[in-house]
């Protein structure tokens, strides 16, 4: 593949964010490549409903 | 060539849970975070019930496509600036960056497990408890009721 790009001017004034979370990226600037993944996991079990014992058993 | 970045006010609130603001140039940014979210109604800490082996998402394999195509990249730089006059940031976690400036590669990775407990108890008394903070250590035997 071919990718041939011309920069001209780029001029911001004002960028406000709340929040940037969990693998992600703010970049004034240039890269050649990104890779990001994410996972994210709370399966029905991930509910417990039962007095305070650890949900993980020991030993 | 390479483009500069200008940036006249940069300014962040909270930076947490390995990220990183970078003004300036790099290379290679690759970071990775998991996360094991505990949830209760009280304050309650085993420290010790969170072995990441346990849950499947901390060892299954994230689908990143590779970097495997060739590409023939031109660029012509007719401005080679970039210029923000203000950021505002309130927060970063877990495993962001900011950079102000160029980089070759980013590589990112999170994995996150959130987990609730409740208790019956409190749900029938409709959550009206007093908070409690109870902190068991893995020596510890005894286990609050």
């Amino acid at each position: 593949m071919e990718l041939n790009v011309t920069n001209r001017e780029i001029c911001v004034d004002y960028v406000q964010i709340i929040g940037i979370s969990s693998a992600s990226v703010f970049l004034i600037g240039d890269t050649e490549t990104i890779q990001q993944g994410a996972a994210f996991d709370t399966p029905p079990e991930s509910l417990i409903i039962s007095p305070y014992v650890p949900f993980v058993p020991r030993g | 060539m390479q483009r500069n970045s200008f940036v006249d006010t940069l300014r962040v609130k909270t930076v947490i849970f390995g990220s990183n603001v970078i003004v300036g140039d790099s290379e290679r940014i690759q970071m990775s975070a998991t996360v094991l979210a505990i949830q209760r109604q009280q304050e309650l800490y085993y420290g010790f019930e969170a072995p990441f082996q346990t849950f499947p998402i901390f060892s299954l394999a994230v689908p990143i496509p590779p970097v495997t195509e060739q590409i023939r990249f031109q660029v012509y730089q007719e401005n080679p600036v970039i210029k923000v006059s203000n950021v505002d940031i309130i927060g970063m976690s877990t495993s962001t960056v900011m950079q102000i400036g160029s980089t070759k590669s980013i590589a990112l990775e999170s994995r996150v497990h959130h987990t609730r407990q409740l208790d019956p108890n409190i749900l029938k008394l409709g959550g009206r408890v007093p908070p409690r903070t109870v902190a068991v250590s893995e020596e510890s035997s005894v286990m609050p009721d």
